[in-house]
Parts: structure tokens; C-alpha cells; sequence
């Protein structure tokens, strides 16, 4: 009896094995997010509990290598069949060459707003090629213990901002962390400050061409953030991304400006932080926000059908809502509630927002307002040139990009 | 069963002589053909491929239609391409005529104070070709923590010794970043120029040195007149080596720097430039491999064309040991 019994199990799990070796299609899905490998392995456990035909294996490259990579694979014939890809700028480079699926008609993506669809949206066809998967959000992190025990309020507006910097600086903490070293970090910070000085109007207008980057609101928004390295670390010039995070995390500085993927990070190093927008001369300030990317589709693959099903899967509420509790991520499909009090935060501030400019509007042609700015950023805060040569200088580069 | 005539054994011995003789050109062959095989397929076949690419037009990584020299006209003359070349190449420049002064003159006195063999010259000669043999990769990041402006080791000392005017962010400032990593460059690889002049000094016969000694000449007339003219092959050497290595100077910068040549532009140089453009960043955009592969020509062609006008001039000088 026993025996039967075993011999029976054995059987019915041989049949079982061999069925889904024999039936499953297997999917490869690359991308450049090596520290969300296990978040990514239980999302895809989800997926594959209700498709149990479809095997999908991830696979993360190193990220500052990755668009050279996927593109080189793709240019070989080869390639995985679902694509993490990257938004704007960087899709377009994929899209473009026709290595991308267009999605418009296979996926419902009535979840997601035109915003975000514009980040994953070739210029030249206006088809979606990628879902996208989330925002990152620029805003200024504050250390509540240091202000507190300087006996300093967190500031509610511009001259408050200042006021407290100066503060801070007089009991000899240094009031914001961030350097000039790395010339990204830097263009995020603008992303953080330079909104509030030249409004809500200047994207669409330098977007559409009704002005340029020498535009007397931009002039002025340099130069009224420039005034910012008075509080930045003693030598920030050459302070780069670890140091800056590292003055953040040891409580030598009081505030960082970064981006709400720093939220992880900050909260597992135990820093009693807060989060907000940088307040403007009104008080409360816009934040930049940008699609990081999304999921597509290559256009060779063999296994279409079988990706497109994951591809659709990625557009629910469900799959958003496991982006938001195990990525810590703000979902870029609607619907996703997160437990998360900083998430929450974030995802309120979205409603007075403006686009991260470089990246959105001027990373498709070389060279990059992303480059222009970051190199005359650096040039700015280290007193090389002045604001109007700066903005003539990224005026002038965007105009003679291709 | 009769002995081998003499007639058989020449036969025998020139059998054996052929066989020999074919043994060794399949054993000549047999070694020279893994290195020419890795010549032809490392070095010629990414040449000739460069060479291909630069004439066409490149949409990302799809090779577009043939344009000639276009790529060519982009890199060399158009404004602002034709300013980030300009500015590579005189940074390159800097950092050539920046390391034989420094790095090879060091390494030249260097050299002479231990021919003298000084008390421990030994230990000297080991603890200054050590850096040599250390990765390019840690050797950056090292000293890239030891200049952090905050925690760095240079600035602390520098403020412990009451010069606090001096603790400056070195990498972060245009006008000192690009010296900073020079001589970090110097502190690398000073061992190995070092060791090849001291090869050549102790080539030098003794009795040259002596008989000058006689004849009344000091240390600095026998530096000069003996020891300098007769380690001319060794100087060769090194300046050819190092005019390679400065226009292909690229891990140092990028460690330090960054791919921009951070910052604003101060520390970029051809390599840089070329891999930039050649495969994109995530901030510059996107690769471009026509403009990318005609840099790449362009810089071998410059490379290759000095190293072998400054290898004949200087040996001509050489003079010839009796």
C-alpha cells in the first residue's frame, strides 16, 4: 500500500515535471536593476502562479553599462525577450532602431497618465513602445535630529531656507551635503531648486520654442541657486556622490537634495530624516519628477505572445502595487496604495510638480542639455563663469544639437 | 647481417638532419603562430574594423550608409566637436610634458642616487617599484579617498601642519584636478622608469667611471658627460613609452575624474573623448561608433606617426658602447 503510494507520487510529479518542462515557454528579461534581483524574483513568482505556461527568467547588468550592452545584444540578433528599458532620451536610441514592440494596440494602458506615457513614447511615430514602471521624484531630505538639536525650525520658505542655513552653518553644521564633484549630482540638485525660481510656465515654453535657455527666468534661476554653495561642505568642489551621502548619513550635514530612490537607503541607515519639496519665496515648492523607465518587448523575440502577457501583467494595479511594497518605488500604474508614510509623502507632493528638464526634453540629441548643464553647472559653482555665460553655453549647445 | 656502409650512414645522418631540420620549422611554427594569430585577430582585425566603421553612418549600433570622410570632417572641424578634440589633446599634451619632467626626471635622480648604492638601496629600489605592480583601478580610488576634501588623508595633514590655505579639494577644481592625477601618474609608475635607467647605468663600464674619476671630473661632470650620453638607448625608451601612455592616457581620469573629464572638461583627454563618443553615457546620450571610430583612427595614426619620429631621432643620438 504504502509502496503504491510512493510509486504513484512518483509518477504523478515525474508527469507533472516533464509537462512543464515540455509546455512552459521561457522568457529572458533583462535589466539594469542589480539591487532589485530579489524583489524582482517574487513579482515574477506572482506572475508565473497564474501563467504557469510561461517561465521568465531576470537577469540585471551593471547599470552604467547597460544601454551598451542591451544595444549591442540587439544589434547581434540577439537579446532578451522583455526589455527593462530606460525612458526618453535612452528609449528613443532602442525604439528607434526598431528593436522595440509598439505596445498601443496589444496593451491596455488606460491605467497609466499621458505623462508618464510620454517618457516610454516615440517622438517620431507617437507609439508607446515600454510600460511604464515609475517615477523618481527630486526633493530635499532633512535631518530632524541636527536641526532639533541646533535649536533650528525647518524652513517653510526661501528666506526661511535661508535663514536656517545660516543658522546651522554659525553652530558650525554644515547645512547641506551635497558637492560639485560629480556632475549629475549637480543637475539634480538644480532639479530641486531651479523650478521655484523659473516657474511652472518655463517647460513648456523653452519646450514648444517660445524662448530659449537665455531666457531672463532662467538667467535669474541660476543665479539664485548658485547662492547655495555658501552652504554646501567646506571644499565641495570636490565632494562627490559617496561623500556627500556619507556627510548626510553621519549627521555632518543637515540636509541632502537627492532623489526619492534615496528613500531605501537613508531609512535602513536610521536617520531620523524628513522629506519635502525646497520651499519657495510663497512656501511650498515644486518637485521634479521623472519617469525612470519602463517594460517593453523585443521586437525579434520568438516568444511575442508569452512577453506581451507579461508585458500586460506589468500594467495592473496588482503588479503596481508589489513595485510600491517591495521596490519601496512610486508604481507609475495607477491604483497602487502604499503603507509606506515617505511614499505616501512623495506621490502628494506629484500634484505640484514640474518636469526634470534635461532628462524629459533635451536628452534625445547630442549634445544633451543633461551634459551642457552639468559641466556648466560645475563651471558656475566654481566660479569659472558667470549665470548669462552659462545659459548662453547650454542655449547655444541645445541649438546646435542633432 | 653485414655493418652500414659509409654511404648508408651519410644517407641516414642527412635523413636525419632534414627531419631535424622540419621538426624545427613545425616547432618554430608551432610558436609563432598563437602570438600571429593573436596579433592578426586582437590588434589587425579591430584596426581594419575601425578603419571600416569610421566611413559609414552610424544610427546607434545600425550601421548606416557609406559617408567617406564625414566623420572624419565632424571630429577635426566642427565647432564644438573640433573644441572637445582641441581640448583633449592639449590636456594630453599637459600630461606628456608634465610626466617627463616629473616622472622621468624624478625617476633619472632617482636612478643615479641609487647607482651610488646608498646604505639599503635595496629596500629603496623595492618600496619604489612597488606602486608599479598595483592595480591602476586601486591605485585610483586610493588616492582619490586620500584627496576627499573631508576625510581625506592629504587634506588632514596638510591642516595639521597649520596650511590650511593648502587643504584645497584638488579633483574638484579645474585648475588643480588635472595636476592631482598627474601626479598620482608619478607616484604609479615612477618605479619603472627608475629601474630601466638603473639597468643602463649599471651597464655603463666601470673603468669609463673610474678613469674620468682620475682624471679629476666630479659626480655631476660624470653625470653629465659619462653617464647621460652612454644611457641614451634607455632614455629612448622611456620617452617613447611615455608618449604612448600619455595619449593613451584614460583609466586615471576616468577613476578620478569622471567620463566628462569632470570637472567641467579640465580633465579630459583622448580616451575619454573617444570612449564617450564612441558608446554614449547615460548623461551625453547616446554612441555614435562613426565619430568614435574615426577619433580612434585619427589618435592611432598621431600616436604612431610621433612614436616613430621621436624612436628614430633619438636613437640616432645614441652613441655606440665600444
Amino acid at each position: 500500500m504504502k509502496i503504491n503510494k510512493l510509486l504513484m507520487g512518483a509518477v504523478i510529479s515525474a508527469g507533472v515535471f516533464s509537462g512543464g518542462i515540455a509546455s512552459a515557454t521561457d522568457l529572458n528579461f533583462w535589466s539594469w536593476r542589480q539591487e532589485d534581483i530579489k524583489a524582482y524574483e517574487e513579482i515574477i513568482a506572482a506572475f508565473e502562479e497564474t501563467h504557469p505556461d510561461i517561465h521568465v527568467t531576470y537577469t540585471a547588468h551593471e547599470a552604467t553599462n547597460y544601454n551598451t550592452i542591451l544595444t549591442t545584444a540587439l544589434a547581434g540578433g540577439a537579446g532578451p525577450d522583455i526589455i527593462h528599458t530606460r525612458s526618453y532620451g535612452s528609449l528613443e536610441q532602442v525604439a528607434a532602431a526598431g528593436y522595440l514592440e509598439p505596445l498601443n494596440d496589444q496593451v491596455d494602458l488606460s491605467t497609466l497618465s499621458a505623462d508618464e506615457l510620454l517618457g516610454t513614447t516615440l517622438r517620431a511615430d507617437g507609439k508607446v513602445y515600454a510600460v511604464p514602471f515609475a517615477s523618481q521624484t527630486v526633493l530635499l531630505y532633512v535631518n530632524k535630529d541636527l536641526f532639533d538639536a541646533n535649536k533650528v525650525a525647518i524652513p517653510t520658505t526661501w528666506n526661511e531656507f535661508i535663514a536656517a542655513s545660516e543658522a546651522l552653518k554659525a553652530a558650525g553644521v554644515t547645512p547641506l551635503a551635497n558637492g560639485s564633484a560629480a556632475g549629475w549630482t549637480m543637475e539634480i540638485m538644480s532639479g530641486a531648486f531651479m523650478p521655484n525660481f523659473y516657474g511652472k510656465e518655463f517647460f513648456g515654453d523653452v519646450t514648444s520654442g517660445k524662448t530659449d535657455f537665455e531666457d531672463a527666468r532662467f538667467v535669474e534661476a541660476l543665479e539664485k541657486f548658485s547662492v547655495v554653495k555658501d552652504y554646501m561642505p567646506d571644499g565641495f568642489e570636490g565632494v562627490d556622490y559617496a561623500t556627500m551621502q556619507q556627510l548626510f548619513i553621519a549627521g555632518q550635514a543637515a540636509m541632502f537634495v537627492g532623489g526619492s530612490w534615496e528613500l531605501p537607503g537613508f531609512t535602513k541607515a536610521g536617520i531620523n530624516f524628513d522629506i519635502m519639496p525646497v520651499p519657495s519665496a510663497a512656501g511650498s515648492g515644486m518637485v521634479a519628477t521623472f519617469l525612470d523607465g519602463g517594460y517593453g518587448v523585443n521586437a525579434a523575440s520568438e516568444n511575442k505572445e508569452a512577453a506581451l502577457e507579461f508585458i500586460r501583467f506589468t500594467a495592473t494595479q496588482p503588479f503596481a502595487q508589489m513595485l510600491t511594497d517591495k521596490l519601496g518605488n512610486v508604481a507609475a500604474v495607477d491604483g497602487a496604495v502604499s503603507s509606506d508614510p515617505m511614499l505616501k509623502k512623495v506621490a502628494g507632493f506629484h500634484n505640484n510638480a514640474t518636469p526634470y528638464i534635461m532628462l524629459v526634453a533635451f536628452r534625445f540629441d547630442t549634445p544633451t542639455g543633461s551634459t551642457l548643464l552639468q559641466n556648466g553647472l560645475q563651471e558656475l559653482f566654481t566660479g569659472k563663469k558667470t549665470a548669462a555665460e552659462v545659459a548662453k553655453d547650454i542655449s547655444d549647445g541645445i541649438k546646435a544639437a542633432e | 647481417m653485414s655493418l652500414a656502409s659509409d654511404h648508408d650512414i651519410d644517407l641516414i645522418y642527412q635523413k636525419s638532419l632534414r627531419k631535424r631540420k622540419n621538426m624545427r620549422r613545425l616547432w618554430l611554427a608551432f610558436l609563432l603562430l598563437p602570438p600571429i594569430l593573436m596579433l592578426l585577430i586582437f590588434v589587425f582585425l579591430p584596426m581594419a574594423s575601425a578603419v571600416l566603421y569610421s566611413v559609414y553612418d552610424w544610427k546607434g549600433l545600425v550601421r548606416g550608409e557609406f559617408i567617406g570622410l564625414g566623420n572624419y570632417y565632424d571630429v577635426l572641424f566642427k565647432p564644438r566637436e573640433s573644441w572637445f578634440l582641441f581640448n583633449a589633446f592639449k590636456n594630453n599634451v599637459v600630461v606628456f610634458i608634465s610626466l617627463m619632467i616629473v616622472q622621468n626626471g624624478l625617476a633619472l635622480v632617482l636612478a643615479l642616487l641609487l647607482a651610488r648604492k646608498p646604505a639599503g638601496y635595496r629596500f629603496y629600489q623595492v618600496v619604489i617599484f612597488l606602486p608599479v605592480i598595483l592595480s591602476t583601478v586601486i591605485i585610483g580610488f586610493q588616492w582619490k579617498l586620500f584627496l576627499n576634501p573631508i576625510f581625506g588623508l592629504v587634506n588632514k595633514f596638510l591642516r595639521m601642519v597649520d596650511l590650511d590655505m593648502w587643504a584645497l579639494p584638488w579633483l574638484g577644481l579645474p585648475e588643480t584636478a588635472l595636476g592631482s592625477m598627474i601626479l598620482v601618474n608619478t607616484w604609479h609608475w615612477v618605479g619603472f622608469p627608475t629601474l630601466v635607467f638603473l639597468a643602463a647605468i649599471h651597464r655603463i663600464p666601470k673603468d669609463l667611471i673610474e678613469a674620468a674619476r682620475l682624471d679629476g671630473a666630479n659626480e655631476w661632470r660624470i653625470a653629465r658627460d659619462i653617464i647621460w650620453p652612454l644611457m641614451a638607448p634607455a632614455v629612448t625608451i622611456i620617452v617613447v613609452l611615455t608618449f604612448i601612455g600619455s595619449f593613451n592616457w584614460f583609466e586615471i581620469p576616468f577613476i578620478m575624474g569622471s567620463l566628462e573629464g569632470s570637472p567641467a572638461y579640465s580633465t579630459d583627454t583622448l580616451g575619454l573623448l573617444f570612449y564617450r563618443t564612441a558608446f554614449g553615457s547615460v548623461s551625453a546620450g547616446g554612441s555614435n561608433f562613426g565619430a568614435g571610430s574615426a577619433l580612434a583612427v585619427l589618435i592611432f595614426i598621431f600616436i604612431f606617426t610621433f612614436s616613430i619620429i621621436v624612436t628614430k631621432y633619438l636613437t640616432s643620438r645614441e652613441i655606440e658602447m665600444g
